[in-house]
């Protein structure tokens, strides 16, 4: 019970921080498969059937776009973060900054 | 891939429609991706079980699927029964469901309108709104134990057969043992019996013999009654094929009894007959008039009690018969499958 608890509330937790760290590793132009990776190495594993569907919702929002290239022989979706994106990312951030010194205050007491 | 083409038609199903194309496309890159990444690992090309773990690991089709849909329905009765992972499947099972519950109905309904049958709307609506409660029921709960099962356990789902519910190894070796055993039982590879080979022929020969004799003396179908009724002209119009049903029939039992190892000819003899039965039956049923006065007049209320009854009992020989040639085909193409592929 207490262990599904915890579970639920992880992932409540982790669900807003994945955007923002979605949209930070973005910066720099990827494609799924490499972001999933990339993300992983950093410590912030995250499932295929959620991280595709999060990139299409940020493209379909405006934050990202998207173009199928060929590479390696094979063609692949490369996203990037959006003028608009970037715009985001910068408020985001700026909001989890701040978020973070009130927690850290609070949580310090 | 097999495999893999099998997986992403799985999701597929579940997709919306407009972006199918699009996501399957990325989701079979990814995969791909993943699966060059391990072979240049490991350097040789994966087995059929590290391809099934890497799909095992992507998820269940129909929990991708719902990752992509904004449709988040569901059926809740006080704290949700199916979730939104299942409510697209569940939705199409019991509209199908429905549907073909419904058209029975009108088609019966339609019959018995046509023949005089007394139909009333009252009793239209309790047999429709009686359908409609016991296909949501059955539906909802078989969905509700399901969507129940993958909460629980998500893990436990088969790359192969990923709508099938797993019940735990012991359980699921003995059905899976159970259902061999009844397919292998259904392939009846044993000869066709020579008892009943010549049973069918005595029994054809009486039954033509009896066809014979019936149509120059009715008594013998009719008892007293052929002094006021008749068969009527219909009959001499399905007789022929009547008869050379049953010449078929007769054929089919003399080659097995010359080969009872002609399995497949057999089972192909007995749909081909059953079908053409079925057609006569269907001709018959547009007589109507199966039996008529002997003397223009007389007796038409017995005649008219008598072609009603008959026409129930022809409704319920062509159901009977359809369900029979439908059960037969799909054994028929189940065994050659099994033939072809060697296991179940």
């Amino acid at each position: 019970m207490d262990a599904n608890l915890f579970e639920n509330l992880r992932l409540e937790l982790r669900r807003g921080s994945l955007v923002l760290a979605v949209l930070a590793q973005l910066r720099e132009e990827q494609y799924g498969y490499t972001l999933r990776k990339a993300l992983s190495e950093r410590g912030l594993a995250i499932e295929e059937s959620t991280l595709y569907p999060l990139l299409r919702r940020l493209e379909s929002q405006g934050l990202l776009v998207s173009e199928w290239r060929e590479e390696d022989k094979r063609n692949k979706r490369f996203y990037r973060l959006s003028p608009a994106g970037k715009v985001m990312l910068e408020q985001l951030l700026a909001e989890w900054r701040s978020i973070d010194r009130s927690l850290n205050g609070i949580v310090k007491g | 891939m097999q495999i893999l083409d099998r997986y992403l038609k799985n999701v597929g199903t579940f997709l919306p429609s407009a972006q199918k194309e699009d996501i399957l496309r990325e989701l079979a890159e990814n995969i791909q991706s993943q699966i060059e990444e391990k072979e240049g690992e490991l350097g040789r090309p994966l087995t059929d079980a590290e391809h099934e773990a890497i799909l095992k690991a992507v998820g269940h089709p129909l929990v991708v699927a719902s990752r992509y849909r904004h449709d988040q329905r569901s059926v809740s009765f006080g704290r949700e029964i199916i979730g939104p992972v299942l409510f697209p499947a569940y939705q199409r099972v019991l509209a199908w469901n429905l549907s073909v519950a419904f058209g029975i109905i009108l088609i019966v309904f339609g019959c018995l309108l046509v023949a005089g049958g007394g139909v009333t709307v009252q009793g239209a609506i309790s047999v429709v709104f009686y359908q409609f409660l016991i296909q949501f029921s059955v539906i909802t709960v078989i969905f509700g134990l399901v969507d129940r099962h993958i909460a629980r356990h998500p893990d436990q789902w088969c790359v192969r057969r990923p709508f099938a519910v797993e019940l735990g190894p012991v359980l699921n070796e003995r059905i899976e043992r159970d259902i061999r055993s009844r397919i292998a039982a259904s392939m009846d590879p044993r000869p066709v019996s020579r008892f009943d080979s010549v049973a069918i022929m005595i029994a054809s020969v009486g039954a033509l013999a009896w066809l014979s004799v019936v149509q120059r003396n009715q008594f013998f179908i009719f008892g007293p009654a052929a002094a006021i009724i008749r068969l009527g002209p219909v009959w001499n119009e399905a007789l022929p094929w009547i008869v050379a049903v049953t010449f078929a029939g007769m054929i089919r039992a003399f080659m097995n009894l010359l080969r009872p190892d002609w399995l497949r000819f057999r089972d192909l003899a007995r749909i081909a007959i059953n079908s053409a039965a079925l057609g006569i039956m269907v001709f018959l049923l547009g007589g109507r008039e199966w039996v008529v006065p002997r003397h223009a007049g007389e007796g038409l209320q017995a005649v008219s009690a008598i072609n009603q009854s008959l026409f129930y009992c022809a409704i319920a020989g062509v159901v009977l018969l359809s369900g029979m040639i439908v059960f037969r085909l799909v054994s028929f193409i189940r065994q050659e499958w099994v033939r072809a592929h060697g296991k179940a």
